[in-house]
């Protein structure tokens, strides 16, 4: 079995609040982050208030599994060897009857975007929501003006549902909240393509695919 | 002047206060209706108590939640003022003005006379008037074609659904999602608007 927490480059890990409040303090002082990241109105939190956050987060663990991505610079050896912290990942309304919870993303430093940490990560929450927590399915959303986040979700099979005509307000204009949807059956499916070992794949117009 | 002198009362309903203490025993009696129960949540279908259910609603009341986030309505019909179920418009962010509506009759011989369509209108009217929306959302069960068609009657458009988001009576269902912006409804309620 694959290590359930670590991919190649990242962990999943709990929040520590001594050493993590701090950073995530920092990240909420980007307005463009926030509204990247959610619909709430943006505003920054000291560390304090991002302490009580993890605080309420732990209240709600049945239903709110929230992760900090953390970089494997070192193994887990104690708090330190946790590695530095990037960004977190979150399913939560988790609703365990019908199999069904959303999903939320974010790298937090603009400075760590753009280097597949987000896919990283989001493979690694896939697993644990269909293979740990049993769950059918995994929604995402995102307003429309938000191209990257709507380009990632679809690059990793998500499938549009529904779009919430005017739903998000911003800078005076209305946008759509694009609502998606992945199922376990279509994660297995792009699982299963991206596991053909190389000699049974398509031959690549280049021959230069890795072995 | 205002238009809306009776802004909470319609044709045949009204949309009133909730007593923790006067209305349990009816709510109570309501939570008996299975279908009702899976009609109108996710939740497992379960029944409560006269106690629990007051214990339930002054909970809800007591929260500390921000009090312009949550209107919880019980809709009593106009002639006898009996209360024939809950309806309820949440705005859980402010800045995008969009409302979630639940809404549900207790007892069975009170569906399909009108109570909930009129019900219905009253809310929507405070939404878009009383709490100037731009828009408000809800989610019905694709199990459920009957509500789907008396809400498109209110307006409201399928905006698309989660699918096989639901899992009874060993099969999968969608949860369907509906809308309905500001401007559609004023196209059709110009009388709500104009004063007198």
């Amino acid at each position: 079995m694959n290590p359930l927490f670590e991919s190649p480059r990242l962990r999943l890990a709990p929040p520590d609040p001594e050493t993590d409040a701090a950073i995530e303090s920092a990240w909420t002082h980007d307005g463009a982050y926030l509204r990247l990241v959610d619909t709430a109105p943006a505003r920054p939190l000291s560390p304090s208030q991002v302490k009580k956050k993890y605080e309420q987060l732990e209240k709600e663990k049945e239903k709110d599994f929230y992760f900090a991505v953390r970089l494997r610079e070192k193994p887990v050896e104690g708090p330190e060897g946790l590695g530095r912290l990037i960004g977190f990942v979150r399913l939560f309304w988790v609703d365990w009857m019908h199999g069904a919870a959303r999903l939320n993303l974010g790298i937090g430093a603009p400075a760590d975007r753009g280097q597949g940490y987000g896919s990283e990560a989001l493979e690694l929450i896939l697993r644990y929501a269909f293979e740990e927590m049993g769950l059918h399915r995994v929604a995402a959303e995102a307003a429309a003006y938000n191209t990257g986040a709507l380009r990632f979700l679809e690059r990793h099979g998500f499938r549009v549902e529904a779009r919430r005509r005017q739903a998000v307000a911003r800078d005076g204009q209305r946008w759509d909240q694009v609502m998606y949807g992945l199922l376990r059956s279509e994660w297995e499916a792009l699982r299963a393509a991206a596991a053909v070992p190389a000699g049974l794949a398509a031959p690549q117009s280049n021959g230069a695919q890795g072995g | 002047m205002l238009a809306q002198s009776a802004l909470l009362v319609g044709e045949r309903v009204r949309l009133a206060a909730l007593d923790a203490e006067k209305d349990a025993a009816a709510i109570a009696a309501w939570s008996h209706n299975d279908e009702l129960l899976r009609l109108l949540d996710t939740d497992p279908a379960r029944m409560r108590t006269a106690a629990q259910t007051r214990q339930d609603t002054e909970e809800l009341q007591g929260k500390e939640q921000p009090k312009d986030s949550c209107y919880l309505f019980l809709i009593r019909a106009l002639a006898g003022d009996r209360p024939l179920g809950l309806i309820d418009l949440a705005i859980p962010e402010w800045p995008h003005r969009d409302g979630w509506i639940g809404i549900g009759l207790g007892d069975r011989a009170d569906w399909g006379q009108g109570y909930g369509t009129d019900a219905m209108r009253v809310l929507l009217r405070f939404a878009f008037t009383e709490l100037t929306l731009q828009r408000v959302s809800l989610t019905v069960f694709g199990y459920n074609p009957r509500a789907i068609r008396s809400y498109e009657k209110a307006g409201f458009v399928v905006e698309g659904a989660q699918r096989e988001r639901l899992r009874r009576e060993g099969r999968r269902w969608d949860m369907v999602l509906m809308g309905l912006l500001r401007e559609e409804w004023e196209r059709v309620n110009t009388d709500a608007l104009t004063t007198r």
